[in-house]
């Protein structure tokens, strides 16, 4: 661990560069026969030439939402994990995804954002927001990491009922079935204007929680210690939250609860950067957009008919590794 | 015996086989009492039989999304489809389809209940076999063949002669879904003379059409079919930038999902619509 | 100088009093020590003086109100080490004093490394800067904790029992340490245990008692037996040998008169 700085950039380079690849094989992949060099020899073509259409209405806006989603839930996950010092802390296992789920459901499937699309984004923010407000009056401040576990699942498995019920009130039968989206997530199928819509939220809270690192970092030392150094807790507990509720509930709203990436990527990704919170922010950016992207090109390249949910993939690879680090951390944290 | 006595026993034996005979005479001029529980057959039972005929019809029928008769079930009362409101009603035939819940049907069979089961139309031509099928079972023949003599001129009217151009033509529902050989919507749109869509893609029944691979192939003709406008996921792909900026509105017609979900008289409205908004946009 | 005044500080927790109407003064340059029986409220005053709770009275800095000071110039002129030891996360020593370069935001720049590294040599850590905190003993943490604190070259240290649990090498390393950060011009203010200790680093001394100041002055006074007695209830002597004071405590307390025969 010599130079832990060098270490860093060079993370920080090798991340950047496979978000890049997989954005571009993301943009290859598809049900037709276009590839992407088909795309390079566009030049003067028409916007409505079928190339265009395909490349820029159907597969740019599944790749940028992949990333975008992606960078939301590693970048929440990092800043959980750091403010709670607990390292079983993500927004699917703490109940953030499914209630901003439960919000967007209510509000789309009543129809009430028929007439303003910002609606859904905005419900994902409030359901995202809170379930992180309950969490903490039921875990109270200084839960032990098992305790918020506990509160989480309790938030989780309520709001994933109330979806349920909430669906079967809609007046159109396919509702019922549209929970694996909800509770599972997907990026595919949407079009430029639906995620220009959630991409600014989902700015604003990537800054809320990168602005955050110094405060992460200071509260390796403990609460008292860091506000000794000048960071007002409640501020910096306000900015936690309502940048995780904004990244989170923004990405949840178009593209439904995708669960454990927050998880794993910090986990990962911690001693390439000397376990500094601050570092492991900008670290899980990264590496949470090339989870994302990665899995969302594994769900292309599968053999099934119908295409399998994002959520399936990251749970696959996420469940497990959950139970490995009960295992590991099992005396120290439980 | 006397000559009085035998008057008597003869007037008695002749009341007495009078009245062992009188139910079955009742029973042939009772008029049969019948009751659907499947949206299709529904349908089938509307058009041909009369009313006093229909005992009660599956709710179904009554939703104005699913069926083209909702307006023509007044007074009819709609039922679930239990084998409680079926053994309360007491009818003499149930018309059920073969997709129809096998317990259900089961259980009324071993109740002594007759279930006839219809099959679902896969290609134009059983429609007919099923108005057969049906109007033989309610002794409405008849009104069978003046309903078969309508479809027949529709047909004439519609079936494309030329046969070296074939327009190509795609199906889309709710959730990406389309209709691929067959299927009933196939055979309507290959009727008119249309190909499908999914003929180019080698596939059959009803498939996943993945957005993408429907705007390359550019159909001549979009087919979509709504089913509601209450707010679904399923219904994300009509609402999709790229499929308004591929296919403009001489592309797209819209059918609704109502008129051919089920192979019945009213599934030619269809063809009929199809037919007609095709010409319309070749002049 | 007069560099703090603390002037009628009370801090209730709840409806309880924990200090009551405190006051003195803090001068620059010297090792001022904070003694007294548990819960007597010495963490508390500590915690007050950082503005870590809240508290009724008033505290001057340099004769201005304290609370005067933005939260950022207070980080950068008052340091605070609280009682809890272990980092949450298993940092190197190096990022971990480097945290007390926050409040200047140079950990990356040249004058705050120059800073960094001048603090892991003053603490004896140059050759364990690589390591992970939590693979460093008790006195070497200790160490890695006043690095860390110093590092925000401060004016004022406010320390909360900063040896406790060290064996007496590393408590008298320690005092050591910040005798010579004081003849720099540090000022010390900490709570400890070790009346010995206190005898012979500290240069002024003040004994809580339930919340209140019992007596406070310059140390060999303050530690005479009547005043440990009253705060302690213990018997105690206060010797010098070799020039190096140290205090005696005894158990258990009878009368402060000759103990009765029979």
């Amino acid at each position: 661990m010599k130079k832990n700085s060098y270490h860093f950039r060079k993370t920080l380079s090798v991340l950047s560069g496979l978000v890049f690849l997989f954005f571009l094989l993301s943009l290859s992949l598809g049900p037709s026969d276009l590839t992407i060099f088909d795309f390079w020899s566009l030049g003067e073509t028409k916007k409505n030439d079928t190339t265009w259409l395909i490349f820029f209405e159907i597969r740019l806006p599944r790749a940028i939402l992949g990333l975008a989603v992606g960078m939301s839930l590693g970048l929440a996950g990092a800043a959980l994990q750091g403010y709670l010092r607990n390292p079983l802390a993500e927004p699917g296992i703490i109940g953030v995804s499914t209630s901003a789920s439960l919000f967007t459901v209510i509000i789309f499937y009543s129809g009430l954002s028929a007439g303003f699309a910002l609606l859904m984004p905005f419900a994902g923010i409030l359901g995202a927001t809170s379930a992180v407000l309950i969490l903490q009056s039921l875990a109270g401040r200084n839960a032990s990491a098992l305790t918020v576990v506990l509160a989480g699942v309790a938030i989780s498995s309520f709001s994933g009922a109330l979806i349920s019920l909430a669906l079967n009130f809609s007046a159109n039968p396919f509702a019922t079935y549209e929970i694996v989206f909800w509770l599972l997530g997907s990026v595919a199928d949407r079009g430029l204007d639906q995620v220009a819509i959630a991409l600014p939220f989902m700015a604003v809270g990537w800054a809320l929680l990168l602005w955050s690192g110094n405060p992460l970092d200071a509260l390796t030392l403990g609460e008292e210690e860091a506000a000794s150094l000048g960071y007002k807790l409640s501020r910096v507990r306000a900015q936690l939250v309502f940048g995780t509720a904004v990244a989170v509930g923004s990405a949840t709203s178009i593209a439904g609860t995708i669960g454990f990436v927050g998880l794993v990527v910090p986990h990962l990704l911690r001693p390439f950067v000397g376990n500094r919170p601050k570092l492991l922010l900008s670290a899980s950016a990264l590496g949470g957009a090339a989870l994302v992207l990665a899995a969302d090109i594994a769900v292309r390249l599968l053999p099934f008919k119908q295409e399998l949910k994002l959520g399936v993939i990251t749970a696959l690879i996420g469940a497990p590794f959950f139970l490995l680090l009960i295992i590991k951390h099992r005396r120290s944290v439980l | 015996m006397s000559f009085w006595r035998s008057i008597r026993v003869g007037i008695i034996s002749i009341a007495y086989l009078l009245i062992q005979s009188g139910p079955i005479l009742a029973l042939d001029t009772k008029p049969k009492r019948f009751i659907s529980i499947n949206l299709c057959t529904d349908q089938l039972l509307l058009d041909l039989a009369s009313k006093e005929q229909i005992l009660a019809l599956s709710h179904m029928i009554g939703d104005s999304n699913s069926s083209p008769y909702s307006e023509r079930v007044k007074g009819i009362p709609l039922i679930q489809g239990t084998v409680e409101e079926i053994l309360t009603l007491d009818p003499d035939l149930v018309f059920a389809s073969n997709h129809s819940n096998p317990i259900t049907i089961n259980l009324l069979r071993r109740l002594g209940i007759k279930v006839q089961t219809i099959p679902s139309v896969k290609d134009l031509s059983q429609i007919e076999t099923n108005i057969d099928t049906v109007a033989n079972a309610i002794g409405q023949t008849t009104r069978a063949n003046q309903v078969k003599a309508a479809i027949r001129t529709l047909l004439k009217k519609y079936k494309r002669k030329e046969k070296l151009y074939r327009p190509v033509a795609a199906t889309i529902w709710a959730n990406n879904i389309s209709a691929g050989k067959g299927t009933l919507q196939h055979s309507i749109i290959a009727f008119l003379g249309f190909k499908n869509l999914s003929e180019k893609l080698n596939v059959t029944g009803l498939y996943s059409l993945p957005l993408e691979v429907l705007i390359e192939k550019k159909p001549n003709l979009l087919l979509v079919s709504h089913y509601k406008n209450a707010p679904s996921l399923s219904n994300a792909i009509f609402s999709h930038p790229a499929l308004k900026k591929a296919f403009g509105s001489e592309t797209i017609l819209k059918i609704p999902d109502k008129i051919w979900l089920c192979g019945t008289p009213a599934s030619y409205k269809a063809l009929e619509l199809i037919g007609e908004g095709w010409r319309e946009r070749q002049r | 100088m007069t560099l703090l005044t603390i002037d009628e500080l009370s801090v209730k927790i709840g409806s309880s009093p924990i200090l009551n109407s405190v006051t003195f003064e803090l001068q620059q340059g010297k090792i001022i020590g904070l003694m007294g029986a548990n819960g007597s409220g010495k963490s508390t005053l500590l915690k007050a003086i950082a503005d870590l709770i809240p508290y009724s009275g008033q505290i001057f800095w340099r004769g201005q109100p304290i609370k005067k000071l933005p939260s950022r110039a207070r980080a950068k002129t008052i340091g605070y080490l609280g009682q809890s030891r272990l980092p949450s996360w298993s940092l190197s020593v190096r990022d971990f004093v480097a945290l007390g370069r926050l409040p200047f935001e140079d950990r990356n720049k040249n004058g705050g490394k120059k800073i960094l590294e001048k603090s892991i040599f003053e603490c004896d850590l140059a050759d364990l800067s690589d390591r992970l905190v939590t693979q460093l003993s008790g006195g070497e943490l200790a160490r890695a904790r006043i690095a860390r604190v110093i590092a925000g070259e401060p004016t004022l240290l406010l320390l909360d029992e900063p040896i406790a649990g060290l064996d007496p090498l590393h408590q008298l390393e320690i005092m050591h340490l910040l005798q010579e950060k004081v003849s720099e011009g540090l000022t010390v203010f900490l709570i400890l245990h070790d009346l010995s200790l206190a005898a012979r680093f500290t240069n002024r001394l003040i004994l809580l008692k339930e919340g209140c100041i019992l007596v406070e002055g310059p140390t060999a006074p303050v530690l005479n037996s009547t005043n440990l007695a009253e705060a302690f209830k213990i018997n105690s002597r206060y010797c010098v040998t070799d020039g190096i004071p140290y205090v005696v405590p005894t158990y258990p307390i009878k009368t402060l008169s000759e103990p009765q025969k029979g």
